[in-house]
């Protein structure tokens, strides 16, 4: 099977960004991020460099995806929001589309009312983006890359010498 | 679906490490985070029980940096091979860009292996991937351990693909990088 490639140009990326620090703005929120429900992320806002943001998405992609299915499992239809309640801050999921997810994190003295709110009036907007990016079997020119990458791996390979393989 | 973003230059692909529990999926992470330097290998995320079995998913971000300024990632997943797992298990497989099936040598597992073997491909049709096509490589483990399978009874139970098989022993590195590199050949369309 080729692989299929979510294709982020230029103008997605400035769009999601830009969609994002509005939201954060509004909402006054201390960071959000857009994922896709494999768990990588597409975009993200106000993330400290002091966290590592894929591992983040990791998480916050299986947590929805568990959740969701939870939902199906129990028959609960329309399943959209989580929200998870800290002392001192709080994490509220909404779904964009079918794959992917925005997530806001933000402190108890916000209101969720005014985070809902304005996730609500961004949503159309992010999956509207989202919708626009191209789906391709073969990104443009980046095989070479991945093929480069899967070189770099055999090299550590011929390095470490372990014995053994077949196939 | 391997993502290409391009102003920031960067691919990602998503592998996953499939198999019956305790066959050996975390092992092979663990060698690769233990051996790859930090500017290659990120944080390993673990979530496992008490009893050191997985038990949503672990997780290794890898990161290769190509002469021409691209940088290549790997998101290396387990799955949770219990098979009280199966409903969590096959998230893990959503957006799946190659996989690895990692089986237990010994003869005791042989019906686990092919059990679970079953569980990827009803997985993978749930996820609507294509067991068929989907990139896959096979890693026949523990082959340290007395009372085995032979690799040719395993291949001919596991592989009706004929995809590259390697011999391990995850916990002493043997095969696993065999196996690391055999994946990202076939995710990144080597083969």
């Amino acid at each position: 099977m080729p692989t299929n490639f979510l294709e982020l140009k230029t103008a997605d990326v400035e769009l999601l960004d830009s969609e994002l620090r509005t939201l954060c703005a509004r909402a006054g929120a201390e960071a959000v991020v857009l994922l896709d429900l494999s768990g990588a992320v597409l975009s993200f806002h106000r993330i400290p460099e002091s966290i590592d943001v894929l591992m983040y998405a990791a998480l916050l992609a299986s947590n929805f995806a568990a959740t969701e299915e939870l939902s199906k499992k129990l028959g609960v239809t329309d399943f959209r929001v989580i929200y998870h309640e800290g002392k001192k801050q709080n994490l509220y999921f909404d779904k964009v589309s079918d794959e992917t997810v925005l997530v806001v994190l933000f402190k108890d003295s916000n209101a969720l009312g005014r985070v809902r709110l304005f996730c609500e009036k961004s949503i159309p907007e992010l999956a509207r983006a989202v919708e626009g990016i191209t789906k391709s079997p073969e990104a443009a020119g980046a095989m070479t890359q991945g093929r480069d990458a899967a070189d770099s791996i055999r090299q550590i390979v011929e390095s470490l010498k372990t014995p053994k393989s077949g196939g | 679906m391997a993502i290409h973003n391009e102003p920031a230059r960067e691919l990602t692909y998503k592998i996953a490490y499939h198999g019956p529990g305790m066959s050996g999926k975390t092992t092979n992470l663990r060698f690769i985070y233990n051996t790859l330097p930090g500017r290659q290998a990120g944080k390993m995320l673990v979530l496992d029980t008490a009893v050191e079995r997985t038990l949503y998913f672990d997780f290794l971000p890898l990161v290769f940096s190509i002469p021409d300024g691209y940088k290549v990632r790997f998101h290396l997943y387990t799955v949770p091979g219990q098979s009280y797992y199966d409903a969590s298990r096959k998230l893990i497989l959503r957006g799946v860009d190659g996989v690895v099936f990692v089986a237990d040598s010994r003869s005791q597992r042989f019906q686990d292996n092919v059990e679970s073997m079953e569980h990827l491909k009803k997985d993978l049709s749930e996820m609507l991937l294509d067991y068929g096509t989907i990139p896959l490589v096979m890693q026949y483990n523990k082959r340290d351990m007395r009372d085995v399978t032979p690799v040719a009874e395993l291949d001919a139970a596991l592989n009706d693909r004929k995809v590259p098989f390697f011999e391990s022993v995850a916990v002493d590195g043997v095969g696993v990088f065999e196996t690391l590199s055999a994946i990202a050949d076939a995710a990144c369309g080597k083969r």
